[in-house]
């Protein structure tokens, strides 16, 4: 098994390095950071000395040749340097200062969101399939068919507009946005409530999208078990549905949800993308529609590698998930 | 078993089969060699045969038996038929201001109402259902037609030799070094330079992004074919590799991509929607649902509902369409399949 995760996390490794490195060639030959340096409104010309060592330090000049740019900036990567934010923004923040501040913000929804959502996902489908046709079935299915039918916008709407209307009827509601209220005094018990309650509805919004397609796959994995031979001897050794379900079937459903869990993350991303946009949330996703939108090529590749880790370290856990759960690899 | 020694040829058995009396022993003996039997077996007024049934017609009857293709169908057309009456027909245009009536909702006037900025919600999302269809059903066809080519390729040559296998592996690889990154953030990248040339430079981008899972199914299912007696029969007889593809490998999966397809207009419909939301899709001189939904409003309802309800019935009735398509194809639906 050792051999197994660690052969499988090497390529893994491999794979984020590829992809973020190709994410940083291509956002260096699409952006054009000089463009936005120079505002119509400027009075006077910048001296072509200073535009160029302006363009240096921030390792955007584009008459550096771009595999140099990759070489300096692959060469800051190894020292835990992702260089220094660009764009319409002079300050020259370090990206990876940038990213340790909007980390914990996305990583707390999208860990939590997933987390409910598969659970959520996982408990449906497992009933959907063991109680086929029956009222909760159906209604299950039809949700996760709606579910999955809409945008993550219209949900994110959805939601909002249930709390105001519940607000507007009864004056008690969740915070719309924010998820914080910097009026609050910090650590007071006031400002950590208000912080749990603005957790809500964007929890809720990624738990249930997540949970909607989990259920599908998990109704339709559950149900390959149901029909398979060994919960029947399992019946037939005397053990009643739910004992054989729980001791022999729900492990093996399990195991296909495991691959499908590791590339689910980068759903959760996206998701994560419009609440961050939605509820105010400074996290990763604003960060890196403001990033794209004005041609930081530092902020953008650090977000690739920070997605990629996040995909490489979900699939490393899957894999290990299925290591334990499947006698066969063992 | 054949017997090596036993050298007799045709005439031999037709001999044989002659002398023996089929009453005795009917395995060698044949009634047809008997020119009076011949008449009998099939009497003028029979009742006509069975009708049997093709499987483009079985599939056909299938969905047309499924309440829920009717549904689809029905809700698709009218659909269709909003996206090109409606803004003929409609007084307003997606980007005339009516800032008197900003902020109001649905008149005789304005149908659906009016935004904050003084937009016609109406117009704009007629307008941009016409957007959202066209590009839904031509990345779908686009993104068909990838996956088919790679995929069956990819299958094709797996099996033949080094190279084959080495083409094989590179294209997992690529699949799964796609699947690393969430594709919205490349397709951010590259939409705002290509929205600057034209709208339609959507069809293809989203294309490029969605391929990856189809043409892994069809891959395995190409895999399998290759195998077959008949693939193998043609490869025998030298058909060349394309033929043997278009004759007997495309015909066979051509059901399946036939509900990828279905399907995939609807995920394109909502990749478009979602990334022209965030600011990163179709850009001003065109509207598309997405845009449309960008201008919400959490205390006037209706400036956000009704694109989104339009948005849903869409997506709704194409699922609808191409899952009753699958129940249709799949004939353990009933008992296995969602």
């Amino acid at each position: 098994m050792f051999r197994f995760v660690s052969l499988r996390v090497l390529t893994y490794v491999i794979l984020a390095f590829v992809a973020t490195s190709f994410a940083y060639l291509l956002s260096a030959w699409m952006m054009h950071p000089e463009e936005v340096l120079y505002p119509p409104i400027a009075t006077e010309p910048v001296p072509p000395a200073t535009a160029q060592m302006y363009l240096d330090v921030r390792n955007v000049n584009p008459d550096t040749p771009i595999f140099e740019r990759y070489a300096n900036w692959l060469g800051g990567l190894v020292r835990g340097d992702f260089g220094v934010t660009t764009g319409t923004n002079k300050s020259m923040v370090p990206v990876i200062d940038e990213l340790a501040t909007r980390i914990p913000i996305s990583l707390r929804l999208v860990v939590i969101g997933t987390a409910i959502g598969t659970f959520l996902g996982i408990l449906f489908g497992m009933i959907a399939a063991v109680r086929r046709d029956s009222l909760g079935d159906r209604l299950s299915t039809l949700l996760a068919f709606f579910i999955l039918s809409l945008p993550t916008p219209v949900i994110i709407l959805i939601v909002q507009q249930t709390n105001q209307t519940i607000m507007d009827a009864t004056g008690w509601g969740l915070p719309a946005i924010n998820p914080i209220n910097p009026l609050l005094e910090a650590g007071s018990w006031a400002s950590i409530s208000y912080q749990i309650k603005a957790l809500i509805m964007p929890t809720i919004v990624l738990a249930v999208t997540a949970a909607a397609s989990y259920s599908r796959y998990m109704k339709v994995t559950t149900l390959d078990v149901l029909g398979s031979d060994y919960l029947r001897t399992a019946r037939a050794k005397g053990l009643t549905r739910g004992k054989a379900m729980n001791r022999h079937g729900l492990r093996m459903a399990l195991i296909p949800m495991g691959q499908y869990f590791a590339f689910a993350v980068g759903g959760a991303f996206s998701g994560s993308l419009f609440v961050e946009l939605m509820f105010n949330w400074q996290g990763i996703g604003r960060f890196v529609i403001s990033a794209i939108g004005m041609a930081d090529v530092n902020g953008t590749a650090g977000v690739v590698f920070y997605t990629a880790v996040l995909t490489l370290l979900s699939a490393t856990f899957a894999d290990i998930l299925q290591g334990a759960l499947d006698p066969r690899i063992r | 078993m054949t017997n090596p020694h036993d050298i007799r040829g045709t005439d031999d058995a037709a001999k044989l089969r002659a002398s023996t009396d089929p009453e005795e022993n009917p395995m060698i003996g044949s009634t047809a060699d008997l020119t009076t039997a011949v008449d009998t077996a099939l009497p003028d007024d029979a009742a006509p045969a069975i009708e049997s049934l093709g499987r483009g017609e079985l599939l056909r009857r299938r969905f047309l038996r499924n309440r829920n293709a009717w549904v689809g169908m029905i809700v698709f057309v009218v659909l269709i038929v909003m996206a090109i009456v409606g803004p003929i027909v409609y007084q307003y245009e997606p980007f005339e201001r009516d800032l008197r009536n900003a902020l109001t909702g649905p008149s005789a006037y304005h149908w659906f109402g009016v935004n904050e900025n003084g937009l016609d919600i109406f117009a704009r999302t007629m307008q941009g259902l016409r957007i959202s269809l066209v590009i839904g059903i031509g990345t779908a066809l686009l993104t068909a037609f990838l996956a088919l080519v790679v995929g069956i390729v990819a299958g094709y040559v797996s099996h033949k030799g080094k190279w084959g296998a080495l083409a094989d592996g590179a294209l997992v690889n690529l699949i799964n070094l796609f699947l690393v990154v969430p594709s919205i953030l490349l397709l951010m990248l590259f939409s705002p330079a290509l929205q600057r040339a034209s709208w339609l430079w959507m069809i293809p981008l989203l294309a490029l992004f969605a391929w990856m899972l189809t043409a892994r199914v069809l891959r395995a299912m190409t895999q399998q074919l290759v195998r077959t007696e008949y693939v193998e029969a043609a490869r025998f007889m030298g058909v060349h590799p394309i033929i043997t593809m278009t004759r007997h490998i495309i015909p066979n999966v051509a059901s399946w991509i036939i509900i990828d397809t279905t399907l995939g207009v609807s995920a394109a419909i909502l990749g478009e929607t979602g990334l022209s939301f965030i600011g990163f899709g179709i850009q001003y001189p065109q509207v598309s649902l997405g845009t449309v939904l960008q201008d919400y409003n959490i205390s006037a309802p209706y400036t956000w509902i009704p694109p989104a309800a339009v948005l849903a019935a869409l997506v709704i009735s194409i699922n609808l369409m191409g899952e009753a398509l699958r129940d249709a194809l799949d004939p353990t639906s009933g008992s296995s399949r969602l």
